[in-house]
């Protein structure tokens, strides 16, 4: 029996002691000690009734009798939900310290990082818009005689303004990390990129290659002198003059998805939807256009099904904004609802030469189900269009 | 047999029974319903389906080592692709016998994505004491068997021109955790299988293509050729034998795409189609030899 040396056991102790002893069932202590008790901290904690949560499973890891190290796990989520990140902490710390089986010991791991993310004080990278002055955004609109480099671990970046490439370039790199993270996991890119920014259309299109004349940057991977390239081409400014912010915030993040992209399936077709979806997916804009436009589209035409949507290639795209709102709404819902463990698993299946919707099902581990697209189909659907409404309700307001 | 004032079968006891259980009914099962069931059990059949419900009627009434016992004793009775479940749903119970499972992820999985709430749990500490957690941990392990069964596909995809033997083996260990995987939860492993068999098909297909090559070969010579009607017959023998040979990689291949006839359909069709055409060259071939 647990106690401390030289002190006489409590009232409480003496009392379990005796519960204990005289039930002659052969389960675990604490079972006959507090029957029932873990079951009902659990469902407190399902109820999201978080301080009874926590009463009961204290009452069971301070057991004098029989502590249960387990229900520090259940501490640890209820102090979660009331928002107690450093103690929750703590009570996650005291659970991995007893012998637990290493199948859940992946979940604590992720309520750990959780709670440091959640306590993390370093300011999160912020869009540009929010972090320059007029002074500054006006500087960023000069354009030099010169061009100026910077280099970060994955990129050089040349520009008319000095400034211009120093942001770009840090910028590019806090993308990448993120981007990275979200679809290649644990793998890092491990390649240079030159992004060369271009004081206006007119220049843009001279230099960049293979731009599209409606474009304002883009992305290539070529053979030069015998080495494979990576390259982003960008503008500075617009017709009117004025410094490009959604060069940055928008652009940028969206052509280094493609290349991270095409690291992640190599030889192995992306689907459009994906490609384009994910790009939209990790601009640093709002998408609140997109969101209206793809639900404007689903409302147009109640037969889309989701399976045309899937198999989209670059030539039937007649529509092309249509198709890039419906690709990042069905995007964005897919990552948001699997997570990106799963989304991770969910590419590795398409680049084997998966269907996505057989891809889908072993990144769910779930049996191939007729019909299940259309299921899927419908939920996303009815996802998108109540999104819209309440995007249009807000916008009204 | 009469249970809780209804006359029924032992099929439809244990059906009552099973229903019971769904809605939480555990005590009323161990009462009133199992010592009946247990008294009109006949043959390891029924044995083994009232073993079933005691062991899930134990969980409920969160007696979880009596629970464990039971699937455990359960595990050993049953001799088909039960028994694995069984012996997983003990293992689940003797890891955690203070009956707490840590959910990796939600459960059932497709739920979220499907946006349907009712019923949905996980992920975090759930109770093996509610029903449908025992399903749900036995579904995590299900996904590790196919995840063991991934890697191991992978390692012989890679090991596939090498050392064609250690492929295999690895290929035939990938399988045995796909049927493990099959066993608990049925069909997750079916796109595996599908994948699987693909591979094999068109290792078969190589193989008959090289075989048809060969064929081609030897037929051209065959007009060219000014041969005696005992070397003529030889080669049209030999001829046969080798469409023969073909024919039987053909109904190889149909038979192993059989089960899967939605997916390889195209396999299917084309095996189908040429072993037509392989019966009537075979027919012609044969033809020729009853002339001479």
């Amino acid at each position: 029996m647990p106690s401390t040396p030289g002190k006489p056991p409590t009232f409480l102790a003496w009392a379990a002691l005796l519960a204990l002893v005289s039930t002659p069932q052969n389960a675990p202590a604490h079972q006959r000690l507090h029957p029932g008790l873990l079951r009902e901290a659990i469902e407190h904690l399902h109820a999201m009734q978080y301080e009874q949560a926590q009463e009961k499973a204290m009452e069971l890891a301070n057991c004098p009798v029989d502590p249960v190290p387990r229900a520090w796990l259940i501490i640890g989520d209820a102090r979660v939900g009331l928002g107690k990140y450093s103690s929750a902490v703590r009570a996650y710390r005291l659970y991995l310290s007893e012998n637990i089986p290493p199948e859940s010991r992946g979940y604590v791991l992720r309520k750990l990082d959780k709670c440091r993310r959640a306590l993390s004080t370093s300011p999160s990278l912020s869009p540009p818009g929010e972090l320059l002055d007029e002074r500054q955004l006006s500087e960023l609109g000069r354009i030099y005689a010169a061009f100026f480099t910077e280099y970060t671990d994955n990129f050089v970046v040349q520009a008319r303004n000095p400034m211009l490439a120093r942001i770009t370039a840090s910028h590019a790199q806090a993308y990448l990390n993120r981007i990275s993270a979200s679809i290649m996991g644990e793998q890092r890119f491990p390649h240079m990129v030159h992004v060369y920014i271009w004081a206006n259309h007119e220049e843009y299109l001279q230099n960049a290659r293979d731009a599209e004349d409606w474009s304002g940057g883009n992305f290539s991977v070529r053979v030069v002198d015998g080495e494979l390239t990576r390259r982003i081409d960008l503008t500075q400014c617009g017709d009117d003059g004025e410094f490009l912010l959604s060069m940055i915030d928008r652009t940028l993040p969206h052509e280094l998805s493609h290349l991270v992209l095409l690291e992640r399936f190599g030889d192995a077709p992306c689907p459009l939807f994906i490609n384009e979806g994910m790009a939209s997916l990790v601009e640093w804009h709002d998408n609140h256009n997109r969101i209206i436009t793809a639900a404007a589209a689903l409302e147009e035409d109640p037969n889309l099904r989701l399976h045309d949507l899937l198999c989209y290639e670059q030539h039937d795209n007649n529509r092309p904004e249509a198709f890039y709102a419906l690709a990042y709404s069905f995007t964005s819902y897919l990552y948001s609802r699997i997570g990106e463990e799963a989304f991770g698993d969910l590419l590795e299946h398409i680049k084997d030469g998966c269907s996505v919707e057989d891809s889908i099902e072993r990144a769910l581990y779930v049996p191939p189900t007729e019909g299940f697209l259309d299921d899927l189909g419908a939920s996303w659907r009815q996802h998108a269009l109540a999104d819209a409404y309440f995007l249009r309700m807000l916008m009204l307001d | 047999m009469r249970v809780l004032g209804s006359w029924m079968d032992f099929a439809d006891a244990v059906d009552f029974a099973s229903r019971r259980l769904q809605y939480g009914l555990h005590r009323s099962v161990i009462e009133d319903i199992l010592p009946i069931l247990e008294s009109k059990a006949k043959g390891p059949q029924q044995t083994e389906a009232v073993m079933e419900i005691r062991a899930r009627a134990m969980l409920q009434d969160e007696q979880f080592q009596e629970a464990a016992r039971e699937f455990g004793e359960l595990a050993i009775r049953t001799q088909d692709a039960h028994a694995f479940r069984y012996e997983s749903a003990a293992k689940i119970l003797r890891d955690n016998p203070d009956g707490m499972y840590i959910l990796n992820n939600s459960y059932p999985p497709e739920y979220v994505l499907l946006d349907i709430s009712d019923g949905l749990i996980g992920p975090g500490p759930v109770s093996l004491a509610e029903p449908v957690a025992l399903e749900a941990a036995l579904h995590e392990i299900a996904s590790r068997e196919i995840d063991t069964a991934r890697r191991l596909i992978r390692e012989a995809r890679n090991l596939e021109s090498i050392d064609a033997r250690s492929a295999r083996g690895l290929t035939a260990e990938a399988i045995e955790a796909l049927d493990r995987a099959d066993a608990i939860v049925p069909s997750i492993a079916r796109s595996y299988r599908v994948e699987l068999t693909r591979r094999r098909i068109t290792a078969i297909r190589n193989r008959i293509d090289a075989q048809a090559q060969e064929f081609d070969n030897q037929v051209s010579t065959l007009g060219s050729l000014d041969m005696s009607p005992y070397t003529f017959r030889d080669k049209i023998r030999s001829l046969i034998q080798m469409l023969d040979s073909i024919r039987d990689n053909l109904n190889e291949v149909v038979r192993i795409a059989n089960p899967y006839q939605r997916d390889l359909v195209l396999e299917l069709s084309w095996a189908k189609g040429d072993l037509g055409r392989v019966s009537e060259m075979r027919q012609e071939l044969t033809d020729a030899l009853d002339a001479r």
